[in-house]
């Protein structure tokens, strides 16, 4: 059989045309690799999923608040109610301590959720860190090939408002200047996870010994970069020294990895088609493109859909237990033109035939100009409604995809996405976060559930009771401003 | 999708380029192989034998200091098709950069695992290319590696290609470290080629080829001292070509008379003068001048019909070319904004309202004198790059004036940006009489206290550009019909009526110099100005001004500063 099994013959994502609202493939495989037992309800996973510029707030208030059928859905969280069990919407929680009472933070402040720091300046990358997915990976990562994955959907210039653009782009850092950048290309991403993946089924012992040659000389050739960059650290000065740290650092994970190469098991029964739309930034615009800026051939859904995919994959093969995800740079001015417009009323909205729009600034706009035009404009809402959808296809994903420990529980089950925006909505303020908890974190969180919070809940809170809580990190004692965990959100 | 063919192509650039690249590729023999036996090479300060004494630093003058330096994505590509020949282009696959100033500027280029992933592979694949490549591997492999632990011919190329990957000699410590991996490999079964191409790979994917970085012999020390004669060759290389130094900078370096001012202005023109320069003009003035935005620009194509691939090309090469013609002919920066010359082909012509070359095309120089098209603010790549997909934003281009001419950047916009009550997008397509346009528009807009601080500032400026619309054609009256009245007005009160006499105000105005100077300052170091660059960038203006004022005498000012060819470093 063909070593590499994790390539299928069924084509499901052939072009950027077609839509993708089919599960993650099946099995196509006779003799699937099986999963390394692990002891249940060890492995917990993370996702922070970002959509950028809030919401048009009008739309989004869940109705009722508590458990079950105390509350329902809003017209913003409608895509949601297929996956009602699975959720738990937070109702006033913000970051107006953090910016000092100022409730109205700029867009450059707006990747702040994940650090819960305020400070960024003009010129430098320096936002706050480390991030809080990057203190799970600092905690949990070592235990996976990828410590953590920061990955996203943008594919144009930032609109830095000529702040440093990693301000608007990167949600992961693991230092006040070292920002991850994210991975947008689909198909790189894959690339760098089937990597590490066994093949599924026999192979041949001369196969076996060129793997094992590729495997010594990728070896050879990182010990020889750590060697040499260890021999250059003393004769650098401080911040050079920094410099060459994140080099070291990030040899040492290609290192790990290099070394892990080809062991991972893929989980179950699933098998992985590599994708066939790749996306990556500075690609050259189609002048005609429907969505402007656009490369050619690029469709936003399909890459959303992908990156779904691939954080599903990622998981269900245990390559990564930490995903950020943005499915849009902060301030972001996308047009998203693939989308028509939806008219929201009471608990739902209807697509109609109609471009995006708002009522006074009319069509054609991006979305940072969707935005200001106010909280009930439905051209804003429509766009919102697309990313809850992609949240909801995510959720749906993992919801569907088996622990492969045997224990019957979904990943889903043993995950906490975090779905948010930094700011309400068209006013930029830091209060009244949209926020919604996927996931009950191994039954750590509620589901099901609308936490409408009397008070205003510090975010950084809800970060902490995340790392102590959910991932019982009761080392992690602050995590930006924090002051205590929310025992509101545990079941 | 997502071919290379898609990706745009400087043809002009590409054309005068040519045939000096194929020279080079030739001239590949090496020099160096005697490099490491003339002490600690790049990790020394001082010049090397030949030299005519240590260079001196001007006093009061801080150098300041360049953090090491990562390759960006283009200096990569460049530097890895001059050192093996390779056509393809392996940064096409990484991350994007992050630019801050420019894209290479040094606090910027960070380094994650998933982008040294890439370098990682795209070393081992350019390895596998060579191999499969006689062109390339002749490069390197000047003899044949035998498969036995110590071999002779694989300690030479790992010294003199070793040479080239890091852009200087290698230490006896450095070739050994280089050659345990060759060991390794025929302890492993390799052939001597195989091992040699895994030692080879080692060296491409390390730190010191990576990173530029330039060592100061007491890192804790402010003193500033010279830099090696091999740092200052990458520091020009990287400044002209994007890319590595080429042998005669290497022997320049060698023998150390690269340190001398006298020197370092004929490397100057002469890299100028050589067709990699046309990596200079697409990075610094692709960024500076925003040409390049014009890659992912793109327009509402319900409003400007007429914007194609094609078009949105020959603006991208215009802008190039415009910038190029102030280099090679050393035109001066008074012309900037009078040159009344343009390069056409025969759609831009046609979009331009000239009569078209019949050059198909290809990019042309035509003048036109009878138009109202002149000097930079008649370029449609900056015409088209400051507006909006559909209509011109004069409050984008008043900003664009004011940062990126004049150094002089607006406040950012409040963080609470009201909404403006406003009708239909006042697109530039037909629209019925009484629409409002633009102008009133923003006027609109100035009518709101908390608006009004920057866009007094910002809208005049840009009001005076208005005859130009979204894609840079010429026009007399809106989509609506209401003649354009081209009055604008400058922060300071100064009114004017239209491109021209706003581009004799900018180019009047002492700080378009002082800007211009600042801009390529910040290119060549690859660092952010900071404070105590005051005295260096005081000095580079008289200097300058005494030079004659054109870009390329800024070019060799800059080259010859302390702080193109000194550095410190810093308090502990």
């Amino acid at each position: 059989m063909n070593p590499k099994t994790w390539l299928t013959r069924r084509n499901v994502l052939r072009g950027a045309g077609v839509g993708l609202a089919l599960p993650w493939l099946e099995s196509l495989c006779p003799a699937p690799v099986q999963a390394q037992a692990q002891p249940a309800g060890k492995t917990k996973r993370y996702v922070f999923m970002y959509f950028s510029n809030g919401v048009a707030r009008a739309f989004w208030p869940p109705t009722g608040a508590g458990a079950g059928s105390a509350w329902q859905v809003s017209a913003l969280l409608e895509p949601l109610k297929p996956y009602k069990q699975f959720i738990q919407v937070l109702s006033n929680v913000g970051q107006t301590a953090l910016f000092n009472g100022n409730p109205n933070p700029s867009h450059s402040q707006l990747c702040a959720p994940t650090t819960s720091c305020t400070v960024n300046d003009v010129a430098k990358p320096i936002l706050g860190g480390p991030s809080i997915d990057q203190v799970l990976a600092q905690n949990i990562g070592s235990a996976t090939p990828f410590k953590s994955l920061s990955i996203g959907c943008s594919t144009m210039p930032s609109y830095p408002d000529g702040r440093h653009p990693a301000i608007s782009r990167s949600i992961s850092w693991a230092a006040s200047d070292q920002p991850l950048y994210k991975e947008v290309n689909p198909q790189t991403l894959f690339d760098n996870l089937v990597k590490q993946l066994a093949p599924a089924g026999a192979t041949d012992p001369a196969t076996e010994a060129a793997t094992k040659l590729r495997k010594d000389r990728d070896i050879s050739v990182l010990e020889y970069v750590l060697d040499e960059a260890n021999s250059i650290g003393p004769k650098l000065s401080a911040s050079d020294k920094r410099r060459l740290d994140q080099f070291l650092t990030s040899v040492q994970e290609i290192e790990t990895r290099a070394k892990a190469q080809g062991t991972a098991m893929t989980g179950g029964t699933k098998m992985y088609t590599r994708p066939a739309m790749s996306a990556s930034y500075n690609e050259r615009a189609d002048p005609k493109s429907v969505s402007l800026n656009d490369p050619t051939g690029y469709n936003r859904n399909t890459h959303a859909e992908l990156m779904n995919d691939l954080i599903s994959m990622a998981f269900e093969t245990d390559l990564t237990r930490v995903v950020s995800h943005m499915l849009d740079d902060a301030r972001s001015d996308y047009h998203y033109h693939f989308l028509k417009q939806r008219n929201f009323q009471g608990a739902t909205s209807v697509e109609i035939d109609a471009p995006l729009s708002t009522p006074l600034q009319g069509d054609l706009l991006g979305l940072h100009a969707l935005q200001h035009d106010g909280d009930n404009n439905n051209g804003f809402a429509t766009v919102n409604h697309w990313f809850v959808q992609k949240f909801g296809s995510l959720l749906d994903r993992l919801s569907k995809a088996m622990e492969p420990d045997g224990s019957g529980k979904t990943v889903l089950d043993n995950t906490i996405v975090v779905f948010m925006s930094g700011m309400q909505g068209s006013n930029h303020q830091a209060n009244l976060l949209p926020i919604v908890l996927g996931g009950g974190g191994g039954g750590v969180f509620k589901t099901d559930y609308h936490n409408n919070f009397p008070q205003e809940v510090k975010l950084a809170d809800v970060h902490l009771t995340v790392l102590q809580s959910g991932f019982g990190l009761t080392n992690v004692t602050k995590h930006g401003n924090s002051s205590g965990i929310v025992p509101g959100l545990l079941v | 999708m997502m071919s290379e063919s898609v990706k745009r192509r400087w043809s002009a650039g590409a054309r005068w380029g040519a045939s000096l690249l194929a020279l080079a590729s030739v001239a590949c023999s090496l020099s160096g192989s005697n490099g490491a036996s003339q002490g600690s090479g790049g990790l020394t300060s001082g010049p090397g034998p030949g030299a005519g004494g240590p260079p001196v630093i001007e006093m009061g003058v801080d150098p300041g200091r360049v953090e090491i330096h990562r390759l960006n994505n283009t200096e990569y590509n460049n530097t890895v098709r001059d050192l093996l020949g390779t056509q393809s282009k392996p940064a096409a696959k990484f991350l994007a950069e992050e630019g801050l100033s420019f894209d290479n500027t040094a606090t910027a280029l960070g380094m994650t695992s998933s982008q040294y992933d890439a370098y990682f592979g795209a070393a081992r694949d350019l390895m596998t290319e060579a191999a499969a490549t006689p062109a390339e591997l002749t490069r390197f492999m000047t003899c044949m590696p035998a498969a036995k632990a110590g071999d002779t011919c694989a300690h030479q190329i790992v010294e003199s290609f070793g040479f080239k990957i890091y852009r200087r000699p290698l230490e006896v410590g450095e070739i050994e470290r280089a050659m345990k991996v060759f060991d390794g490999d025929v302890t492993r079964g390799g052939s001597g080629s195989d091992a040699m191409l895994l030692t080879a790979r080692a060296m491409l994917s390390a730190a010191n080829f990576l990173y530029r970085i330039e060592y100061d012999q007491n890192p804790t020390s402010t003193t500033p001292h010279s830099l090696s004669a091999y740092e200052l060759a990458s520091r020009l290389s990287y400044l002209h070509w994007s890319s590595m130094p080429d042998d005669a900078l290497f022997e320049l370096a060698k023998n150390g008379t690269l340190l001398t001012p006298a020197t370092l202005e004929a490397q100057a023109d002469r890299m100028l003068a050589d067709g990699r320069s046309a990596a200079f003009v697409e990075s610094f003035a692709g960024q500076w001048l925003a040409i390049r935005k014009l890659i992912t620009h793109s327009v509402t194509p319900q409003v400007f019909t007429t914007y194609t691939t094609e078009l949105s090309d020959a603006m991208l090469q215009e802008g190039y070319l415009w910038f190029q013609e102030f280099l090679s002919q050393n035109r001066p920066l008074s012309d900037w904004f009078t040159a009344d010359f343009n390069y056409v082909n025969d759609t831009l012509a046609q979009h331009y309202g000239m009569t078209p070359p019949g050059s198909g095309a290809q990019m042309t120089r035509v003048v036109v004198t009878t138009d109202q098209r002149k000097g930079f603010f008649g370029l449609a790549s900056f015409l088209t790059q400051t507006s909006f997909p559909s209509r011109t934003s004069p409050t984008l281009r008043g900003a664009w004036v004011l940062s990126e001419l004049l150094c002089s950047p607006p406040p950012p916009p409040p963080n609470n940006v009201p909404k403006l009550d406003q009708s239909a997008t006042p697109a530039e397509m037909n629209q019925p009489a009484g629409t409002e346009n633009v102008k009133q528009r923003l006027e609109r807009h100035r009518a709101d206290p908390i608006c009004a601080g920057c866009h007094r500032i910002l809208d005049p400026i840009g009001l005076g550009l208005e005859r130009f619309d979204g894609i840079g054609r010429y026009r007399e009256a809106y989509g609506n019909g209401d003649a354009i009245d081209p009055a604008g007005m400058l922060p300071d009160g100064t009114a004017f009526a239209g491109a021209d006499q706003l581009g004799q105000l900018i180019g009047q105005d002492p700080r378009f110099p002082a800007c211009v100077t600042t801009k390529l300052f910040t290119y060549a170091l690859g660092r952010d100005v900071e404070a105590f660059d005051a005295a260096s960038l005081q000095k580079l203006q008289t200097s300058w001004a005494a030079r004659g004022p054109t870009i390329r005498n800024l070019m060799k000012e800059v080259v010859l500063s302390n702080a193109f060819r000194f550095r410190r470093g810093e308090a502990q």
